[in-house]
């Protein structure tokens, strides 16, 4: 800071008037180094969706028992055991789908009653 | 150890003048220039920045803050959240009270605003900060040449703005 390089005085002595202004207003060292409040506040969030999330497949989970109830869902998983994910569409999954075989017969011998009849076939 | 303090201290000795650059990195705004500055001092102190000793370490470090400033900005449009920011801000920006060395230096920003954005920061570093034309035009990754024809001309613009709102003698 002590030597200048520019060649306006006028200019130059204005610029400093500015660095004086602004080094009284400017926010302390380790304030910055510490993160602005926002900042730390925004740790929150990220916590609150992780927790979100965990809910959200837990209930997920619990869902997977049930059978599907109409041609808009299906089990994700293939087991029918608890680790199958329960799917919504809004269409029927038929049209939403393409790579679900509709026509079960001869390639899903396991289907069985506990699904229903329409959906059974949708299972993946 | 004594590295991270070493560096520390260096970030902590031109720490007003760091934090003056950030705020004409990111356009005035004060909020996001701490923000800037936060990210740029981890990334100083964790090592993801590296001073390699090939320039002086303020130019160094504010060729970091204007990096940073960059992406902060454009994580910021993606977001959504400047565009929130920039209209809340024009609906409740204060009309603080002024000395006459505040109302100078608000005729300098609004005189500096009329400046295209290259030739803001060349000024502010040659003139604000004290730095040669050589090493703003590294701060800013540009040649020398080019960083002194925006030197010039947002001189000359500079003073006629200032000549304009009668604020040079």
């Amino acid at each position: 800071m002590s030597k200048s390089w520019h060649d306006d005085r006028e200019l130059g002595a204005r610029f400093a008037k500015a660095r004086a202004v602004e080094a009284r207003r400017a926010p302390s060292f380790e304030r910055v180094l510490r993160g602005p409040p926002e900042r730390r506040r925004s740790l929150w969030a990220p916590a609150l969706a992780l927790t979100a999330t965990v809910v959200a497949v837990g209930f997920g989970i619990r869902q997977a028992g049930s059978r599907p109830a109409s041609p808009f869902e299906v089990t994700v998983g293939g087991l029918g055991g608890p680790t199958d994910f329960l799917l919504r569409t809004s269409e029927p999954l038929a049209f939403e789908l393409p790579d679900i075989r509709l026509d079960a017969e001869g390639l899903e011998p396991d289907l069985d009653g506990r699904i229903g009849d329409t959906v059974g076939r949708n299972r993946l | 150890m004594t590295e991270q303090t070493d560096l520390r201290a260096e970030l902590e000795a031109i720490h007003q003048e760091s934090f003056a650059w950030a705020v004409r990195c990111c356009r005035g705004d004060r909020t996001d220039a701490e923000d800037v500055l936060h990210q740029s001092y981890e990334k100083v102190l964790d090592g993801r920045a590296r001073f390699q000793g090939r320039s002086a370490f303020r130019t160094w470090l504010f060729g970091v803050i204007r990096l940073t400033a960059r992406e902060h900005a454009r994580r910021q449009w993606v977001s959504g959240r400047r565009i929130e920011r920039w209209w809340r801000e024009r609906e409740t920006e204060p009309d603080a009270p002024a000395g006459p060395d505040e109302e100078l230096t608000r005729r300098l920003e609004r005189a500096l605003a009329g400046l295209s954005g290259r030739q803001r920061e060349v000024l502010h570093l040659v003139f604000y900060q004290d730095l040669t034309i050589e090493a703003a035009a590294e701060v800013l990754g540009m040649p020398v040449g080019t960083a002194r024809t925006h030197y010039q001309r947002g001189k000359d613009r500079l003073r006629k703005r200032l000549g304009e709102e009668g604020a040079v003698e």
